[in-house]
């Protein structure tokens, strides 16, 4: 009986789903990050286990580029209306 | 595998966590059951592969998976900042 693999697949399946079903910018990036801790627990139990370090230590770089973009994208959105009316125009 | 009952306990703990990620609504308590499911890998692998790279990778898997969890909680601290300082203006 070996729990890692079933662990880790259950974790690829649930977060690929997730990522689609799921409508919040944050839910889905939380959904992304349990797919990718399933996939390096995929890696590690057919142990390829450099790619799993690189690969593990490559993730948090993924997710904190994605968070600074969902970050400056949510700051835009709140703030569009107040920038055209507020900022004052230099080309007039 | 020679630890049997230990790995059998963490892949229950591991199965639970991630169903129950998949069904909280509540964003902020998502993240401590992510943490959890990361723990439990980080286990996994240690106790899964029976040399001392193994260790090596569950040790950097839990560094990273670590930051990586918290950057996201830091992210969700900064949204909920940026709605109170928006009911403010």
């Amino acid at each position: 009986m070996e729990i890692l693999p079933i662990v880790a697949a259950g974790c690829c399946i649930l977060g690929g789903i997730g990522t689609i079903i799921h409508t919040h910018n944050i839910n889905k990036i939380i959904m992304f990050a349990l797919l990718e801790s399933g996939l390096i627990g995929l890696i590690a139990s057919f142990y390829y286990l450099d790619v799993a370090i690189i690969s593990s230590v490559l993730e948090p770089v993924a997710t904190l580029i994605l968070l600074l973009g969902v970050l400056k994208y949510e700051f835009i959105i709140k703030n569009k209306k107040k920038y055209s009316t507020e900022v004052p125009v230099l080309t007039k | 595998m020679e630890s049997s009952l230990v790995t059998f306990v963490i892949g229950i703990v591991g199965i639970i966590s991630v169903l129950k990620v998949f069904l909280t609504k509540s964003r902020a308590l998502k993240l401590p059951i992510l943490c959890c499911i990361n723990f439990c890998i980080a286990a996994l692998i240690a106790l899964y592969i029976k040399s001392p790279m193994g260790a090596i990778a569950a040790v950097v898997y839990f560094i990273s998976s670590t930051v990586s969890s918290n950057a996201i909680a830091h992210t969700l601290g900064e949204l909920n900042k940026m709605d109170e300082f928006e009911k403010k203006r």
